[in-house]
């Protein structure tokens, strides 16, 4: 028998004992915990940034947030079309195609070349539009050379090792590709000839006039600067970027359409599932990896080209980091997921564009922050952050 | 099998070990030579933008060795020859060609490292071989604060090349806003932080500070970041890719009326390739001789040897610093009794220390001590017309003060 | 003497000094429903893998319509046109029930991707019929109102008649069910045994099946044979297997979890 009473709790030792049971729990997983400050000290960065100081208007305004969300877009939508590649061959085959970067590489260096000849033979001035179609058809026809090269001669025969021997060797056919271009044309850049493409006159009837003003052309779709007033915002458009921005919309519709709607899609989607009984329901196997190969590569390729009519220089390494941001976005949006490798490109090139600006830090940081987002992203949401969004429905 | 196997990977590495150990002894106090004198070259020859800065470079060492392809110490003649290697403009690079330098018994000193984050990083290695360099083109201010013994520098240092910068700036382009840009490079930090501080002391406002990363493509967000505080002018101290970049996304920005002004390592006609049309109006700057008619024959023979203009600005300061090393080596290197050439390190390094009164292409060799060698340089502001680098102003610091000389523009 | 569609003979397969297979000799006709019954691990999944390229015979020969299989990888043999299901439900769990019938079909689609994706009329048609004969099978498994489901939410004895259908979808000649009717109540597998019939009788395919349900097997069979460790001990038609003393004795002997209902 054990008549004592119970100590009473009080109010002190029950304060003590939450403190020390949320100690135990930090120690166990700080994770939360650190995540939830460096949040907070982003907020305070942020509302400092955006909230008027006393008489001082506030350092970053609207209209900076739209101009930035464009360059955002534009650049973010090169990161989705990389992202797609990564995406396709990892929901195939479950492995990083590390070297998807040097894809779009090679797309833009083949670009420079057909846009060079073109520019010398006097096809660009005299024809701009065949020009560009040429040059985005070479760029897409060596992307896709080279990604299925790599697919027969680099990851075919490590197929059916574990994923890490293809990421391995994968890194190395990165690298591999990077000195080849390096030596057979040379480590320093080159730079895109400047297109002017004059099209849909009658859209923009007081665009590309010529010095007589008789003569419209309409706008220029790829050195074109347009200044615009929209809501009483001054924002200065550049069509490319429109351009790139459909580009990877109407890849991602097309890729969409492919997967879900016909019958090779199908027979990707079976192989993807369970590679044996799609084997053993007459499906090439092999046939089907190819394909995803060869659009990972018309994506590559066309975002090559596209991206270096925009930034104008190309060089050997000028894939790595796009290709590393592209794999980031992928990631982001759950890779294996097509509108979530979207989803993960434009977000990640908005935030790229603006959250410097917002919490005013350097523009350095960067890179810091995009691969520290997708740190956190890979802790809390392993599953990619818009995973709920795009789950496709299922039972 | 394994037993054996074993006691041969230890031979291996006690092997190895001991290599090292003779590799980076103090003993290399002294360069025996049979045949043979040989200076290294450490500059970036490959990469895009930095390129060309170490191509003019290599060409100007290598004029110097044409002029002087032979050398008489004693009743014997040596041929001199020129050892390159590659150092990337990088901190990684040039700690590898400075341990291949060390490695070597024959180098008797080195002309380079080319940028200032090799410089920075290879010197403790230098430092530990006993080795002298002379740099053509590292100009960060730091290098030269006295913790390194064998660096040597004949060009102007960033604490010369960014107040006239600055000064050009305010007092002769009558700016008052600007906003500064580095590349994160050693070089990129201290040149910026030079031309604010003597920007802000003569009066002018730094609106905006920041920086970007070497190989990033859009710095469209940042510039519209750096438009939105309405600098005049937009200083950048990095090279000339991200330059090329910058000059031109200026107008994606709304900053086409926004001045675009780097330093040496935009100065180069790389710049203006890439920037294409941009390139019109940029500023930059450099160290350099005063013009005279050594100079011009030098660079008649230049264009004569290449076939080009020089397409960066540290040629005469390459050529300069290797005949200075040959120089030192004439006075100091003595015959040993078998007739082979030797040369004292630590006398090679005194020599090139205490140098004084001697005129070189880029301009008058007074050693400071500290390893200054350059006295008093002109710095030439240069601005792109009509598609290449014209000199508008040179600059002179005397006392603190800048002293300019304008040309006459077309 | 008859025209087997499948002709095995002598087939050894051994794994590790363990004998799957002993000098296994088979013969199935054509249009018929052919089983092959024994106790766990008496080889019978061993002998479909060898038919189906998965792993090569140690010795023997397999002949499928007078050529022989010995070599061919597992989607060579399927091209020759021998589909197969497996023991537990292997279907694709992100498409819907229609869809995973039209994959089986896509072997023998022309359309090529670029016709695909510009809708030529080539490809419309082809797609038109691939979708009608998608529900016809569906039809036959009684799934047709089931066809925009995912299969996860389908009922155990759905899943494995959609399998089947599946497999069918291939239009082989040759049909081989690794135990249809595991896992399904009677009421089922009656359904099962009904749509197995029709698999033989409506689409002129054989059936190779490997059963553990004796009574599935007396009802379903034009002909059984008994597999023992590794050997065939007994074949023939159901009543006279069932009257064989060596295949009684290999069920009674083996472990009390059967359900040999004589």
């Amino acid at each position: 028998m054990n008549d004592q009473p119970e100590a009473p709790v009080t109010p002190r030792q029950m304060e003590v004992d939450l403190l020390s049971r949320a100690w135990k729990e930090f120690v166990r997983n700080p994770l939360p915990v650190i995540a939830w400050l460096i949040f907070l000290v982003l907020i305070f960065l942020m509302l400092r940034n955006l909230l008027p100081q006393g008489q001082q208007p506030a350092s970053y305004s609207p209209e900076q947030f739209l101009r930035q969300l464009l360059f955002g877009l534009a650049q973010g939508s090169i990161y989705a079309m990389l992202a797609l590649g990564y995406t396709m061959v990892y929901s195939v085959l479950s492995i990083i195609h590390f070297a998807h970067g040097e894809v779009f590489m090679a797309g833009a260096y083949a670009g420079f070349f057909a846009l060079s000849a073109a520019a010398q033979s006097g096809l660009l001035a005299s024809d701009p539009f065949l020009s560009v179609l040429l040059t985005l058809a070479s760029g897409i026809g060596v992307a896709i050379l080279l990604a299925l090269l790599m697919e027969r001669f680099v990851y075919r025969p490590v197929r059916e090792s574990p994923p890490v021997v293809s990421l391995i060797v994968a890194v190395g056919a990165s690298l591999v590709v990077q000195q080849a271009f390096a030596r057979l044309f040379g480590a320093t850049a080159r730079r895109y000839p400047t297109v002017n493409l004059l099209a849909f006159p009658w859209l923009f009837p007081n665009f590309g006039c010529d010095s007589t003003g008789a003569d419209c052309r309409g706008i220029d779709l790829i050195s074109g600067r347009y200044d615009v007033s929209f809501l009483g915002f001054n924002l200065r458009l550049l069509p490319i970027h429109a351009v790139v921005f459909a580009a990877a919309l109407i890849f991602m519709l097309i890729l969409w359409f492919y997967v879900a709607r016909t019958s090779a899609g199908r027979a990707l989607r079976a192989v993807a599932e369970d590679r044996a009984v799609a084997v053993l329901m007459g499906v090439d196997a092999n046939r089907a990896i190819v394909r995803i190969f060869a659009l990972g590569g018309v994506l590559a390729g066309a975002a090559g080209v596209l991206y270096a009519f925009y930034n104008h220089q190309v060089s050997p390494f000028v894939g790595f980091l796009p290709g590393v941001k592209g794999l980031t976005a992928a990631m982001l949006g759950g890779i294996g997921s097509v509108p979530g490798a979207v989803l993960g490109g434009l977000l990640l090139g908005i935030v790229e564009a603006i959250v410097p600006s917002v919490l005013g830090m350097s523009a350095q940081l960067k890179d810091v922050l995009v691969f520290g987002i997708l740190v956190l992203v890979l802790l809390f949401r392993p599953g990619g952050f818009f995973r709920e969004i795009t789950a496709e429905k299922r039972g | 099998m394994c037993a054996r196997l074993f006691r041969f990977t230890m031979l291996l590495m006690a092997g190895l070990l001991v290599g090292c150990a003779e590799f980076s002894s103090p003993d290399g106090g002294r360069v025996i030579a049979a045949n043979e004198i040989v200076i290294g070259l450490s500059a970036a020859l490959t990469g895009g933008g930095i390129g060309p800065l170490g191509v003019d470079i290599l060409r100007g060492a290598e004029l110097a060795v044409t002029d002087r392809a032979s050398l008489q110490v004693g009743e014997r003649t040596f041929t001199v020859r020129l050892e390159v290697q590659d150092d990337l403009c990088s901190p990684e690079g040039g700690q590898a060609a400075a341990n291949r330098f060390v490695a070597d018994p024959q180098i008797v000193a080195v002309v380079g490292p080319m940028c200032s984050s090799g410089c920075r990083a290879a010197a403790p290695i230098f430092d530990a071989a006993g080795y002298t360099t002379v740099s053509p083109s590292c100009t960060n201010s730091d290098l030269t604060s006295g913790t390194f013994q064998s660096f040597n520098r004949l060009v102007v240092s960033d604490g010369v090349q960014g107040v006239v910068a600055a000064e050009y700036i305010y007092r002769e382009l009558g700016i008052t806003r600007i906003a500064t840009l580095h590349d994160g490079s050693p070089y990129g930090e201290d040149l910026v932080r030079v031309v604010a501080a003597r920007f802000e002391q003569l009066g002018g406002v730094v609106v905006a500070q920041n920086a970007i990363n070497v190989g990033d493509d859009d710095f469209r967000a940042l510039l519209e970041d750096i438009g939105h505080n309405t600098p005049e002018l937009i200083y950048f101290a990095g090279f000339a890719l991200e330059a090329a970049r910058l000059s031109e996304q200026r107008a994606d920005a709304r900053l086409d009326r926004v001045v675009f002004m780097g330093a040496d390592g935009i100065n180069t006609q790389d710049f203006i390739y890439f920037a294409g049309p941009a390139a019109d109006g940029v500023y930059a700057s450099a160290s350099i001789p005063v013009r005279d008619q050594s100079l011009d024959r030098f660079l008649a023979g230049y264009v004569e040897a290449y076939g080009e203009n020089p397409p960066g600005p540290y040629h005469a300061n390459a050529y300069d610093a290797t005949q200075l090393i040959l120089d030192a080596v004439e006075s100091t290197a003595t015959l040993s009794t078998d007739g082979s050439l030797l040369v004292d390190r630590a006398a090679l390094a005194a020599y090139i220390r205490g140098v004084r009164n001697r005129q070189g292409l880029s301009g008058a060799i007074n050693a400071a001590g500290n390893g200054e060698l350059l006295g008093a340089a002109d710095v030439a502001i240069v601005r792109v017309i009509d598609g290449e680098y014209r000199q508008v102003a040179v600059g002179r610091v005397r006392d603190n003060s800048v002293l300019f000389a304008r040309m006459e523009t077309p | 003497m008859i025209d087997y569609l499948l002709q095995i003979r002598g087939l050894m397969k051994r794994f590790d000094g363990l004998t799957a297979l002993r000098w296994v000799d088979l013969n199935v006709p054509e249009h018929t429903i052919y089983s092959l019954i024994g106790p766990n691990g008496a080889g019978k999944t061993t002998l479909f893998d060898c038919i189906h390229g998965v792993y090569p015979p140690d010795e023997g020969e397999i002949n499928f319509r007078g050529h022989s299989l010995i070599g061919l990888s597992t989607d060579q043999v399927a091209r020759r046109g021998i589909a197969r299901t497996y023991q537990t439900v292997r279907l694709f769990d992100g498409m819907t029930v229609l869809e995973q019938v039209l994959v089986g079909m896509h072997g023998r689609m022309r359309t090529g991707v670029i016709g695909a994706l510009l809708r030529t009329w080539t490809s419309r048609r082809e797609e038109r019929r691939a979708i009608d004969f998608a529900r016809q099978l569906l039809e036959l498994a009684r799934l047709s109102d089931l066809d925009e489901q995912f299969p996860q939410v389908l009922p155990h004895a759905a899943q494995r008649r959609l399998e089947i259908v599946r497999a069918l979808a291939s239009a082989p000649s040759l049909l081989l069910l690794d135990e249809p009717a595991a896992g399904v109540d009677e009421t089922e597998t009656e359904e099962m045994i009904n749509l197995i019939h029709r698999i033989r009788d409506e689409f002129g395919v054989t059936v190779l099946l490997v059963e553990h349900d004796m009574s599935v097997v007396t009802s379903i069979s034009d002909f059984v044979a008994v597999l023992d460790y590794g050997q065939k001990v007994a074949d023939g038609r159901p009543q006279e297997v069932q009257a064989n003393p060596r295949a009684i004795e290999a069920f009674l002997g083996s472990s009390p979890d059967l359900q040999f209902r004589l």
